[in-house]
């Protein structure tokens, strides 16, 4: 039956190469499309786990909180694992004044590791290298109508730290959104201490290392051994900290699967009307092999086979491409668009360099896609050969 | 030994609101090794009556029996089952599957029943052979004149030893040298192994070989000769 299944695909050669590669690209853009998509999932929650950290301590209730003396506290010390890291972070209202103008900014102090973390958000200048150095995001510096190296003064009256800083721009940053831009200045930890609350921080971010982006059990874990020890804190996990985000993660396997089914779909119509069409031209054959004993079963059965044969070789071919194109992609790639368009991308707080993911589960989905293509097409046509009688099929005239 | 039998068979299409009356009342016994023509004019019923001993198709009203099992009574998958076991079929054209060659076609019967390759190859070769065909079982149809064609059917008839060949004018769509030769192949066969043969035809320049003839007119046999 194989052999006969196998041998009826190579009797119309182009129709089977046509309907095989429509198979193939298929399978090609699916694996594209799933490598570029966890790649780009992951590009974005590694942003999110690079803001955050892998645990943040913050005051317990800290949501409903509003003055600076209640958010803010003295860090403890922690018991940590080998190779984790514990940074400061101060986040504090106030207003910056340039000459006339004025902005209401949220300044946020960070340790000289969390300054390095902004390389990327830089669109001008160079990182705070000293005490009162500070970067602005774009808009706020058009905003305030300041340059690198222009002065700026930071009040933040009524708080426990000195109240007013004098800051020199050193960098602008481009941040994914716009409204965060204009307001957003980043200054060394110490400065920020100064200004709003002296030893005092407003969370702590822990980072670890050899831990997956997607692994949570060493956090949860940390997180049961350090809450004991931190009353009056709170630790969050990195999602737990952007519930927002972490919303989006469950949607991952949604919208992969809706997405490869819509191409499985249009793919399996081009091959239910292969089969169709062949099983028209090959009536009258049914019809003999039923008069010679075929049960309607194992007509159905051939059709099955034929339609799972061609899917197979193509889904191996296009799922071949799939890979080769998958390996280029894993060692990083930039999206082809143009600067306004990558402009767009960066506003979704996407890098231009993403890095292919795939993994066994987007292969078994194709793979299992492919089966189920092959094996619906069949379905009608392969039902359609079981019903034929004998005679009459004989007598069919195309 | 009765191999076929047809017990006052009526055939009735219908199609479009019309009545056709193929069959009217057919009675008809072939013995084991039997070698016999089912003559007449074009629409007497005779493919309708080898479809019915073949269980193609079902009677109106009668019985049909194939060594003794009442095919009518059988579901239409014991029926092909039984076609596949028991009945080698020979057709007036698209009688081979095209893709397979002359050997797998005369095989592919026993190869539906499950026999190891070895043997159904040595068993096809041999019928092949029995029908002068050995030299060319590895063409594929189209490689093959019409009449080598009807012969590999027959082979393939042959091959699996069947209780009877039932052939619808094999010999309609070849010149009267060939389709003579194919019948005088199908009578040796007869003589030389005993395989029981009916087979229909409306020529009469192929019956100098057949020892029973029955003649059909209008869907009733109208008379029979034995030589």
């Amino acid at each position: 039956m194989l052999r006969l299944a196998w041998r009826n695909l190579l009797r119309t050669p182009g129709r089977s190469l046509t309907t095989g590669g429509v198979v193939a690209l298929v399978v090609f853009l699916s694996l594209a499309f799933l490598s570029v998509y966890a790649g780009t999932f992951d590009a974005f929650f590694q942003r999110v786990l690079d803001r955050t950290g892998h645990l943040v301590v913050r005051v317990e209730g800290y949501e409903a909180k509003q003055d600076l003396e209640s958010l803010t506290f003295v860090p403890p010390s922690l018991s940590l694992p080998q190779g984790a890291r514990v940074e400061g972070v101060l986040e504090g209202g106030g207003l910056l004044v340039a000459g006339e103008r004025s902005r209401a900014v949220v300044f946020t102090g960070l340790t000289p590791e969390g300054l390095a973390r902004q390389r990327g958000l830089l669109k001008e200048g160079r990182l705070p290298e000293a005490s009162g150095e500070a970067l602005l995001g774009e808009a706020l510096a058009k905003a305030l109508k300041v340059r690198l190296g222009d002065e700026v003064v930071a009040y933040a009256p009524g708080g426990l730290g000195l109240g007013v800083y004098a800051f020199r721009v050193v960098g602008l940053l481009d941040l994914p959104e716009t409204h965060l831009e204009a307001r957003t200045v980043l200054v060394p930890l110490a400065d920020a201490q100064a200004l709003l609350a002296p030893g005092r921080v407003s969370r702590l971010e822990i980072r670890l290392s050899g831990v997956g982006l997607y692994e949570k059990e060493p956090l949860e874990a940390l997180k049961a051994d350090l809450q004991p020890h931190l009353p009056g804190l709170r630790v969050e996990t990195w999602l737990e900290a952007n519930p927002v985000y972490a919303a989006l993660l469950p949607l991952y396997d949604t919208v992969m699967g809706i997405y490869v089914g819509i191409f499985f779909v249009l793919g399996g119509l081009v091959l239910l009307n292969a089969l169709y069409l062949s099983l028209v031209e090959r009536v009258r054959e049914f019809g003999l092999l039923a008069a010679l004993g075929l049960t309607g079963g194992r007509l159905m059965a051939l059709v099955f086979w034929e339609s799972l044969l061609l899917v197979g070789v193509s889904a191996l071919v296009g799922m071949g491409a799939g890979l080769l194109l998958h390996l280029e992609l894993a060692n990083g790639f930039r999206f082809p668009f143009p600067a306004w368009i990558l402009e767009q991308y960066r506003e979704f707080g996407l890098p231009e360099v993403l890095y292919g993911r795939l993994g066994m589960k987007e292969v078994l989905l194709t793979l299992g896609y492919a089966v189920g293509v092959a094996l619906l097409a069949a379905l009608w046509p392969g039902w359609l050969a079981s019903r034929l009688e004998p005679v009459e099929a004989m007598r069919y005239v195309p | 030994m009765v191999i076929l039998e047809a017990k006052g068979v009526r055939k009735v299409y219908r199609g479009d609101g019309v009545e056709t009356e193929a069959l009217r009342g057919v009675d008809l016994r072939v013995e084991k090794g039997e070698f016999t023509a089912l003559v007449g004019p074009s629409g007497s019923g005779k493919s309708t009556l080898l479809h019915l001993l073949a269980g193609l198709d079902l009677p109106t009203e009668g019985e049909v029996y194939v060594g003794g099992v009442r095919l009518d009574r059988l579901s239409r998958s014991q029926r092909a089952r039984f076609r596949l076991e028991r009945i080698g079929l020979v057709f007036q054209a698209y009688n081979l599957l095209p893709v397979l060659t002359a050997l797998e076609n005369a095989a592919f019967v026993l190869e539906l029943r499950g026999v190891p390759k070895g043997e159904r190859e040595r068993r096809a070769l041999e019928a092949l052979a029995a029908l002068g065909l050995k030299d060319k079982a590895h063409r594929y149809p189209r490689q093959l004149s019409g009449g080598e064609q009807q012969r590999v059917a027959v082979a393939r008839a042959l091959a699996a030893e069947p209780l009877v060949v039932l052939a619808d004018e094999p010999t309609a769509n070849l010149d009267s040298r060939t389709g003579l030769a194919l019948i005088e192949r199908m009578k040796a066969l007869n003589e030389a192994q005993g395989v029981t043969f009916l087979f229909s035809t409306h020529d009469p320049r192929l019956l100098e070989h057949v020892r029973r003839v029955v003649r059909l007119e209008d869907g009733r046999i109208v008379g029979e000769e034995v030589r």
